[in-house]
């Protein structure tokens, strides 16, 4: 128990120095941490990009060995999927959810520390895996892909061994960070703060964080196989000594599937405050939309084997799978109804968050269609491992998950900082990157199509002017972000005062309480429990 | 100022929750190794 003291020392705001950091228990403290380290990771993840990109600007071998592109490939997945989406959503979970419930910390302040500080280890452990390759006796480097598929994860060099104890932090710390959010969602509500009057984004993380308290662990035992085999002489993948390959794709699979559903809900959770914002009404559907999000939770954890349809399943288990995933497309469909229906007859205003959630809905319904695509067997069977696959989940991810978090930054940065940011500086970022980003994966499709394999680092010359086009596509994607960055420091040095509530739309439906605190807010928010009526 | 350790009550059913929480991310864990149920594969 605290004493008098503490509270005292409480009352005095942020400690300072390093410790204020390296000790920090403050919701928003961490909550900052975590959005730095995704944005630090982000320009680690995207200059593998640049460099897969650039290698592939011309067929034939550009730059360095095969098996340094291969381990760009899987870098680039692992930090953008584990450093990047995954921390930058705890950190606005972290921000906003005490926030928007009334919370004065999350329920379990140390464990939130501990949360964060394991990540920096673990980015750190994930870029020596990439410089271990390069050292006398240091093996070949990581060549599977984010997937680690035995049998080559097994005779990978020992930069391997450094992924598989990465995977296990990064779990680890999502583990505790979710389960934190869940006992702060259920247990520290303000008065009044009913489950069916919280803002959309605290039920959007609700559920992710359910869904990976159950899918992580599987990942973590999966890879814990890997480093038996590697090292123990058991054989859970391998034939010869009665284990099976194809079942660390599925045990992989069981926690890969329902990771997409981590990484998108946060982002439909931001959207769905933006867009009633910005429209002036509303949320359509405020129950069918946390209905819907439970059914898209539910047979997230059903479809897994989709990405499996080559390996050869009997039909009874592929039929499934297929039926599913194409049943799948009805809980996201009434989603995005619910956003389109919220804009129908709004009073609109385009501010950058509004710019990216509208194009989130239009991109992501495109990755919706391709995903119907690849859930069909006969059709997959063909476009199974080409750049089709790869256009389609960047569709999915780069709109479903990035771009949500850029309109949660816009959003949110005004109650962040004080500060408004330049508008047009924003507007200019989100025509910037959905340009660039278009022009990087639109002509995947038609490559993809035509038989360009994916994860491979030359290629048959007739894709050349089609791979062009994606590489300078992606450069100008690439480069957009350093406007990101400077309009986030810009932002946070100064600018216009942006009052409590920046956004006079943001009061509309079911409003989190962030509105009812100072922009910045009080190192300690809601000192008093709030009432809400 | 009714921090989250303020409360004795809630402090305590905020470590409970967790626990089960915990408990059932242990559970799933283990759960990956139960499909051997013909025990470890040893040595190919």
């Amino acid at each position: 128990m605290s004493t008098t003291a503490d509270h005292e020392a409480h009352h005095h705001g942020p400690p300072s120095g390093i410790g204020r950091w390296l000790f920090s228990t403050n919701h928003k403290d961490i909550g900052t941490m975590y959005l730095i380290f995704a944005l630090v990771m982000l320009f680690i993840g995207g200059a593998s990009a640049m460099y897969i990109r650039a290698e592939l600007f011309l067929p034939g071998i550009q730059f360095l060995e095969p098996d340094f592109y291969n381990n760009m490939v899987t870098n680039h997945a692992l930090i953008m999927v584990f450093g990047v989406v995954m921390p930058a959503a705890a950190g606005l979970a972290n921000w906003m959810i005490p926030l928007m419930i009334g919370a004065p910390d999350m329920a379990l302040p140390r464990l939130n520390n501990l949360s964060f500080w394991l990540l920096p280890a673990a980015g750190t452990m994930l870029i020596l895996s990439t410089i271990i390759p390069f050292l006398p006796g240091g093996g070949t480097a990581i060549n599977t892909g984010w997937t680690l598929y035995p049998p080559l994860s097994v005779q990978t060099g020992m930069a391997m061994d450094f992924a598989i104890f990465t995977l296990h932090i990064l779990g680890i710390s999502s583990i505790l960070a979710s389960i934190n959010i869940v006992v702060t969602i259920f247990n520290m509500r303000a008065p009044g703060m009913t489950l069916m009057k919280m803002p959309i984004f605290v039920w959007a993380w609700l559920f992710t964080a359910l869904l990976l308290i159950m899918v992580a662990p599987i990942l973590a035992g999966g890879v814990t196989m890997l480093l038996f085999d590697r090292h123990f002489g058991t054989s859970f993948f391998d034939a010869a000594g009665g284990g099976d390959p194809v079942l660390f794709q599925h045990i992989f699979w069981f926690f890969g599937h329902p990771e997409v559903y981590v990484l998108l809900l946060p982002s439909i959770g931001v959207i769905g405050v933006v867009i009633p914002t910005f429209a002036r009404k509303p949320l359509f559907g405020y129950k069918s939309l946390v209905g819907g999000m439970f059914i898209l939770f539910t047979m997230g954890m059903m479809a897994w084997a989709h990405h499996q349809y080559t390996v050869g399943m009997a039909a009874g288990p592929t039929t499934w799978f297929m039926i599913i995933t194409i049943l799948i497309s009805i809980p996201v469909g009434l989603i995005l109804l619910n956003f389109m229906m919220t804009m129908w007859r709004g009073s609109m205003t385009f501010e950058t968050p509004m710019l990216f959630s509208i194009a989130i809905v239009l991109m992501f319904s495109f990755a919706g269609v391709t995903g119907l695509m690849l859930a069909v067997v006969p059709a997959d069977l063909e476009y199974h491992d080409s750049m089709f696959v790869v256009a389609h989940f960047h569709y999915a991810l780069i709109p479903g998950a990035l771009f949500g978090l850029y309109a949660a930054v816009f959003y949110w940065l005004p109650k962040w900082t004080g500060h408004m940011y330049d508008e047009k500086l924003g507007k200019l970022f989100f025509w910037w990157t959905t340009i660039g980003f278009n022009l990087t994966f639109f002509p995947q499709h038609f490559y993809g199509l035509a038989g360009m394999p994916r994860r491979i680092v030359d290629y048959n010359p007739a894709f050349a002017d089609l791979n062009m086009l994606s590489s300078i596509g992606g450069f100008i994607f690439g480069l957009s972000h350093l406007l990101f960055l400077y309009i986030i420091v810009k932002t946070v040095k100064g600018g216009v005062a942006a009052g409590d509530k920046p956004w006079e739309g943001a009061q509309v439906g079911t409003p989190g309480l962030e509105w009812t605190v100072s922009s910045p807010p009080p190192f300690h928010s809601f000192e008093t429990p709030p009432v809400v009526k | 100022m009714q921090y989250p350790n303020d409360d004795e009550a809630k402090s305590k059913s905020n470590v409970r929750i967790a626990l089960f929480l915990g408990g059932l991310a242990i559970f799933f864990f283990l759960t990956s190794f139960l499909l051997f149920k013909d025990g470890i594969p040893g040595p190919g």
